[in-house]
């Protein structure tokens, strides 16, 4: 019974060329993960990468272009609106920035009952629930009726966190939870992150481009990049022993080619005739690269138990 | 603690505008008492006739003189100007409140019902409301339901293309996103989370619309197609002062500073709610 | 090598007016630097480490004063200086780096345009003049394709190459002085080690006196070589970068040090972590005595009633009433 991705793709529509070429760019690339219950899926990529599109559709708040979303088993395309209903309880979001993730023309108090009051609680019922879930995120009561303009950055995530709380999820999705926040801040809200899993055997996506706080929080991670899964496995292999160039890279490693630097004239002709389809993502900045990888795409392939990777030459 | 050392100019400049921050209210808590209690600052009857003392200069009696027929222009013009504001606010509001339910459905909806709706309203915003104001008048005769149903019919259309934009963008924001993925449905959306939004540039139009509204209604009843006699309205009692020009100065110009001073107001106003929004667009 | 003091900060004390009243975000912070060192200003929410750096090369906002201090740069005080000589100096003798780099461009004007113009306005020279130099920095600064950057728009290229057109654009005067405001938190991690490295290269290759602004002790800790941090709009410990690093004594440096990640805490388990959050920056300056002190746990009496003097040893100074002891 778990939350999992099933290869996804995600294509967003750019604009029509004339006279009828539509033209896309790639959010998310085939892409099969899953949030078992009770563990945290790490995902890590920097910008572009597709993670938070990738958040996105496991929150059913965009459907894919290709492939499905399935919640204990079942897609979410072929949901009604009971469906609907009961996977909204159940998966719940945690967005980078709290101060434009929530509607800061809204009280505390509004903010995390809004969606006890989308399954129709009664107002008292909803205030004490408020009170309880406050003191769940360890912040003190009387913020209840302030703006989120006279709270700091840290509480304001707590808010987020009490409020996506409020429905007693199994699932957190979390966007860079930490990443808007005050670095003397960030541990207790991971810590509190990691008490919440504990206590409450929470199922976590956790996603984030850095990768100490991916590796600490996770049991298992995946690395994106151009939308696709570069490597795949449980964390403590993934540190120890990363096959992917990329992760390499990310890990301090290896270092990347600068972004424009100028190639031999055997990769420069390959890039040029390959198209998005047929080539591997990390072609552009790869320090490995070789012309098959132009040619022809890597699949992931298991290169350890449970430890995938997807490179010709891992 | 010390504060840094200000030039004297400056100093007293902020003071000032601290100051000076809420007095466009009390601009409107006037005008608020001239529509609901016009009886308090003109006691006389707009409509008495008086035939022995027509054309009458300003006296103590009649403060603004009287008309042609012996009627207190005093009063006539706080009438008066109850009708323009007070009609003008009623068609600027209905403007926008048809605007916004179009514009925000089309916003929201997208897809064909979008193009279908704005469609309709670049029709409607094509329209000369003259002309429609003469169209109406001759089909259901002159009268101020045929000004407010003309001026309200070209208004909307501004209000619903405002409002669309508004919305395209504002349903952008990461806490509609955030709404969705607790259960909120499309509609409660829209109540909920966007109208909060929406209001601040929306009232700051209205105020400024309410300025236009008084001229175009005015204008309409200066020619005839709007208020008709005895009404007391501005623009009528200007189309009859004219004939008095040269030997009644004061029958033309008071009620012409009136409508300057509804149309003014509603330009403070509209510079105050501006200038308090400015700092809402930082977000 | 450390060589002479290029410009030294002395009890600077700067104020917003917001509100109706005066707030202090930066009280009585004195540093100095000098050429061919790295000093990164450190600080989280309501430190006060953008505006210092603003305040220095005196472009506060419009609601911003500097209630005293002294800033020397070249034997004269930057505060005392008028604006067109101070005009003079910036982009020149100065160069600030300001944050975002995709944002501190001109949309509507080429790179190559945008990168000349210091030379355009400080040297008197003309467009065809100023190109070439104008390329060479640009080279230097790791871009490859210099032709093409040159003849692009801002939003033709990435975050990472509009961080290196800036430093270029900064360097193009050959300053004695450079500025960067959190240069690297837009970026991506992988680019973020490339541009500490190529600041650390351009402060070597000219022998410059770095200021750099971080919230990030850690990212900073590998070029810096010292750090100043601040909270509250105090500076709470200065000095050399492995001091700081190993041997901190100010309560909040060691909460910080102490609260990140270092690979050697067991899978899942928690972190230590500071209690409470940083100062909201319109309240900072209400109470006397130390700002740390709603979240420091050597908290004693002296605490409350002023804010500790910096002391300590020759070139590392903390202040703190009841410093953590020497690990």
């Amino acid at each position: 019974m778990s939350l999992a991705a099933v290869d996804v793709s995600k294509r967003f529509f750019l604009g029509r060329r004339w006279p009828l070429q539509a033209e896309y760019t790639i959010g998310v690339d085939g892409v099969t993960c899953q949030v078992a219950p009770g563990q945290t899926l790490g995902v890590v990529g920097e910008s572009g990468s597709g993670k938070s599109t990738l958040a996105r559709l496991m929150l059913g708040l965009l459907a894919p272009s290709g492939g499905r979303i399935e919640f204990e088993g079942k897609p979410l395309s072929g949901f009604g609106s009971g469906a609907w209903r009961s996977f909204r309880r159940s998966v719940q979001p945690i967005f980078q920035d709290p101060r434009s993730s929530l509607n800061w023309r809204h009280s505390i108090e509004r903010i995390i009952t809004e969606p006890l009051q989308n399954f129709g609680q009664e107002r008292s019922e909803r205030s004490k629930r408020a009170v309880e879930l406050l003191e769940q995120v360890r912040l003190p009561t009387h913020i209840l009726k302030r703006q989120t303009s006279d709270v700091s950055g840290g509480q304001l995530q707590r808010v987020a966190i009490a409020r996506a709380l409020a429905l007693d999820p199994r699932y957190l999705i979390c966007d860079e939870p930490l990443s808007a926040l005050d670095v003397s801040v960030q541990a207790g809200v991971l810590n509190l992150l990691l008490d919440l899993q504990a206590s409450r055997k929470l199922a976590m996506m956790f996603i984030s481009h850095d990768l100490e706080v991916v590796r600490h929080v996770s049991d298992r991670v995946i690395v994106m990049y151009g939308g696709a899964v570069m490597e795949d496995a449980p964390s403590g292999d993934f540190y120890r022993t990363p096959r992917h160039p990329y992760t390499q890279v990310l890990l301090g490693r290896a270092s990347p080619l600068a972004e424009d630097a100028s190639e031999p004239p055997a990769i420069a002709a390959a890039e040029a005739s390959s198209s998005r389809e047929t080539r591997c993502p990390f072609t552009d900045r790869c320090p490995m690269r070789q012309e098959r990888c132009f040619r022809e795409r890597p699949v992931l392939r298991e290169l350890a138990p449970g430890h995938r990777a997807a490179c010709h030459f891992a | 603690m010390a504060a840094p050392a200000l030039g004297r100019v400056e100093a007293r400049r902020i003071e000032l505008g601290r100051a000076m921050r809420w007095w466009p209210l009390l601009l409107i808590a006037v005008w608020v008492v001239i529509i609901a209690l016009p009886g308090l600052i003109a006691p006389q009857n707009p409509l008495t006739l008086n035939l022995a003392n027509t054309l009458a200069p300003p006296s103590g009696s009649n403060f603004f003189g009287t008309d042609e027929a012996g009627r207190d222009l005093w009063s006539r013009c706080v009438w008066g100007v109850r009708y323009s504001l007070g009609i003008s606010i009623v068609i600027v509001v209905s403007a926008a409140v048809i605007g916004t339910l179009i514009g925000g459905l089309a916003g929201l909806l997208r897809g064909p019902i979008d193009t279908l709706l704005m469609r309709t309203t670049d029709v409607f915003l094509a329209f000369p409301y003259l002309i429609l104001a003469i169209a109406i008048a001759s089909a259901v005769g002159p009268g101020l339901t045929t000004v407010v149903v003309a001026l309200t019919a070209v208004w909307w259309p501004g209000y619903a293309r405002m409002v669309r934009g508004q919305v395209l963008a504002l349903k952008e924001l990461a806490f509609v996103e955030g709404a969705r993925a607790a259960g909120t449905s499309t509609p409660m959306i829209l109540i909920r989370h966007l109208l909060p939004h929406l209001l601040p540039q929306l009232s700051a139009r209205v105020s400024m619309d309410v300025g236009y509204a008084v001229l175009a209604l005015t204008g309409l009843s200066f020619l005839g197609l709007g208020a008709q006699p005895p009404t007391p309205e501005l623009g009528a009692i200007i189309a009859d002062a004219r004939s008095h020009l040269l030997v009644a100065w004061w029958y033309t110009t008071l009620p012409g500073l009136f409508v300057l001073a509804a149309v003014l107001s509603a330009m403070v106003v509209n510079d105050w709610l501006e200038g308090r929004n400015k700092g809402e667009l930082s977000r | 090598m450390i060589g002479t003091t290029v410009c030294a900060v002395d009890g600077l004390t700067v104020a917003y007016h917001s509100g109706g009243e005066w707030l202090q975000a930066v009280r009585e912070v004195s540093f100095e630097v000098c050429s061919g060192e790295i000093l990164a200003i450190v600080g989280e929410t309501g430190s006060g480490k953008s505006t210092t750096a603003t305040a220095m090369i005196r472009m506060l906002p419009r609601n911003g004063r500097v209630v005293s201090g002294r800033v020397s740069f070249d034997g004269r005080d930057l505060l005392a200086l008028s604006t067109g000589e101070m005009r003079r100096l910036r982009g020149q003798d100065i160069a600030y780096v300001p944050q975002q780099p995709m944002s501190a461009f001109n949309p509507t004007m080429t790179m190559g345009r945008q990168v000349a113009e210091p030379l355009l306005i400080h040297r008197g020279m003309s467009q065809s003049e100023a190109a070439p130099l104008a390329a060479k920095r640009l080279r230097e600064m790791g871009i490859h394709e210099v032709e093409r950057v040159m003849h692009a728009y801002p939003h033709e290229l990435s975050g990472g190459m509009l961080q290196r057109a800036m430093i270029a654009t900064a360097m193009i005067c050959q300053p004695k002085l450079l500025i960067l405001d959190e240069p690297t938190s837009a970026l991506d991690v992988t680019i973020q080690r490339q541009i500490l490295s190529l600041i650390k290269e351009v402060q070597v290759g000219y022998h410059l006196a770095v200021v750099l602004i971080s919230h990030d002790l850690t990212v900073v800790s590998q070029v810096a070589d010292r750090i100043l941090v601040l909270y509250g709009g105090r500076a709470a410990e200065i000095g050399p970068t492995l001091d700081i690093t190993t041997r901190s004594r100010h309560p909040y440096t060691r909460g910080l040090l102490r609260s990140t990640l270092t690979g050697t805490l067991e899978h899942k388990a928690k972190l230590t972590s500071l209690a409470g959050y940083p100062p909201n920056p319109l309240e900072v300056d209400r109470e006397p005595g130390c700002p740390f002190r709603p979240r420091c746990h050597r908290e004693i009496a002296e605490c409350a009633v002023a804010f500790p003097p910096l002391e300590g040893e020759p070139g590392h100074l903390w202040a703190c009433y009841d410093p953590e002891p020497v690990s």
